[in-house]
């Protein structure tokens, strides 16, 4: 246990030594808040009946708040875990590691988004307060933060999976772009899933995105029911067996077919 | 005790077709060729030892380490590294291991280098009390000391190499992997770094295997020397065994006024002189080395006067070109 400790805390650190990219982040965030609080205000003075699926304004706004504090939490490094690592061999320093690499580097980005957070909450604390979210109950706020670790894991091990291409292909440009297109598209960073029309909410609700974000930001909606909660917590938890589980045999593949030649 | 058996390593590489044409068949068709990186490689190298793994570039020398190391596996052979299998023990086998590639850290970049050291330490499973005393020792040998508190991006390259030794030997390897461990450093942070490589190695009993490009490192540090071409082993055993294998002996220059011929006369009969010609006034004697040059001044000085005398001891640079030379090597 002792080296996963340790790599969660050389994650947090490496979180307060990027502070300032941090404080640039929340700017744009924030910046993104407010956009889509005037955009959305707009679309929903022409809502019938001043509401969209189930959701008046306030909840609706409630709900990208929660998104992009959970997308904040669950999103994964822009380059993936290795590219870069694997372009300049430094990943043979990753593979002599004695620890399951898998879980290793699950502490400490977990470290990271850890620090990332408490640099990020005052924000949306004070963003949340002023929209009310405080009404959604203290029991919604227990799921929804269980639900906020289960969505990290498994973004985090479909990061990981998709990460493992960079050993067998240098084109992770293309395949970084459209991972960040599809999970921003599915996975309800950016409007709540339950929008979107039947043939699409159908194919959505088979993908593993909608583990990320939709799922744990949807556990603060004011009619949510119980047994939607736990639907919801089940279906992630699936998702987080399944991710993690392909992403160990995978990683054994990528051990075995490693070659790194030259220095 | 590291032991290779008739290790082999061939992997695939695309090969890219001729022109726009050629690339784009070779997108619908690709072809491959088999490249050999290591050809039945058999090695045994016991616990201490320190071996400098030399050879041209892609002769196999990264390769070997990588199999070594239990991140690559052979296509063909069997490795048992301290008695494990590093495929089937994996964590056991690294947790005995160190590996350093000079110019890459295994370093947190922006992170003081004593926080790179405590989670090296934990990763390793290094208890606290361990922990304050190897850490001060190491930077002493390594002199460190002053650079612990600081970003390692703020290093120099020699100073974050010594960082990286210093962290490579945190946890008592019993094989450490070398791999270019002085590359682009100036002359005296090589003569630092080998002098601490040597004294923490001997200290610790660790087996050591040294590639380098640099045959100063090779010659200041390894007890034997493997060579190593196309992936297959060219020559294994100490260095003056190699000099003497390949003709490539110290000289002893002396001007003094005799002949080849007379010279050849009074040294007759005299252990260890292999070849004695004159060149420009001097007479040059080939030896083995040893007591060798003594005993021909003992011979020389009571029949002609000596004016001048010099020696020449050949470099591992020419050792190794005769060497390649002779193996067809271009």
């Amino acid at each position: 246990m002792i080296p996963y400790t340790a790599n969660f805390r050389v994650g947090f650190q490496l979180a307060l030594a990027y502070r300032r990219a941090a404080a640039v982040w929340v700017v744009g965030e924030l910046s993104l808040l407010v956009v889509f609080y005037f955009l959305w205000r707009a679309v929903f003075l022409y809502a019938p009946a001043g509401s969209f699926s189930d959701r008046d304004f306030a909840a609706f706004y409630l709900y990208l708040l929660t998104a992009r504090l959970t997308a904040r939490f669950t999103g994964g490094p822009a380059w993936g875990f290795f590219a870069q690592r694997v372009r300049e061999g430094t990943v043979v320093y990753d593979l002599v590691q004695p620890v399951e690499l898998e879980y290793a580097l699950l502490a400490r980005w977990l470290g990271q988004k850890v620090g990332q957070l408490l640099m990020a909450l005052p924000v949306y604390a004070a963003a949340m307060f002023v929209s009310v979210a405080w009404s959604a109950g203290e029991w919604r706020w227990g799921w929804f933060l269980l639900s906020l670790v289960v969505g990290f894991a498994c973004a985090y091990f479909f990061e990981f999976l998709m990460s493992l291409s960079a050993f067998y292909t240098s084109a992770q440009q293309g395949i970084n772009e459209a991972k960040a297109l599809v999970v921003a598209l599915l996975s309800g960073a950016f409007f709540p899933l339950d929008l979107l029309p039947d043939p699409y909410a159908l194919l959505a609700g088979l993908l593993p995105f909608q583990a990320f974000i939709y799922l744990p930001a949807r556990m603060l909606h004011p009619s949510i029911s119980e047994s939607e909660i736990f639907h919801g917590l089940a279906v992630q938890l699936f998702w987080l067996l399944a991710l993690a589980a392909s992403s160990r045999f995978l990683l054994g593949r990528v051990r075995q077919r490693f070659n790194a030649q030259g220095g | 005790m590291i032991v290779l058996e008739g290790v082999s390593k061939r992997y695939r590489v695309l090969e890219p077709g001729r022109g726009l044409g050629g690339f784009v068949r070779s997108l619908v068709k690709p072809r491959y060729r088999e490249i050999t990186a290591l050809d039945n490689i058999s090695l045994t190298v016991p616990q201490g030892q320190v071996v400098g793994y030399i050879g041209p570039n892609g002769a196999g020398k990264s390769t070997t380490i990588k199999i070594i190391a239990g991140i690559v596996h052979p296509s063909a052979g069997r490795v048992i590294v301290s008695g494990r299998d590093p495929f089937r023990q994996r964590i056991a086998h690294l947790l005995e291991l160190g590996v350093v590639m000079g110019h890459r850290t295994r370093l947190f970049w922006d992170l003081p280098v004593l926080e790179s050291l405590r989670y090296h330490a934990k990763v390793y499973r290094l208890r606290q009390s361990e922990l304050d005393q190897r850490i001060g020792a190491l930077a002493r040998q390594f002199n460190i000391e002053g650079l612990l508190a600081q970003p390692v991006r703020q290093l120099s390259l020699g100073q974050r190499v010594r960082c990286d030794l210093a962290l490579a030997f945190l946890h008592h390897p019993r094989v450490l992997l070398l791999d270019e461990p002085t590359i682009g450093l100036d002359f005296d942070s090589k003569a630092l770094l080998r002098s601490a490589i040597r004294q923490v190695a001997s200290d610790l009993q660790t087996t050591v295997i040294l590639t380098s490009h640099d045959l100063d490192d090779v010659e200041a540090l390894s007890d034997r020397i493997v060579l190593l071409d196309e992936g297959r082993v060219l020559y294994d055993g100490t260095l003056r065994q190699l000099r003497a294998q390949y003709g490539v002996l110290p000289e002893l220059w002396l001007r003094l006024e005799a002949r080849a011929d007379q010279v050849r006369a009074w040294l007759e009969g005299l252990c260890g002189v292999r070849e004695i010609y004159t060149h420009d006034g001097w007479v040059c004697v080939a030896h083995e080395g040893g007591e060798t040059p003594a005993a021909v001044l003992a011979r020389l000085l009571p029949q002609a006067p000596v004016r001048e005398m010099t020696t020449h001891e050949p470099s591992i640079e020419e050792v190794l070109r005769r060497v390649y030379q002779r193996a067809g090597y271009r």
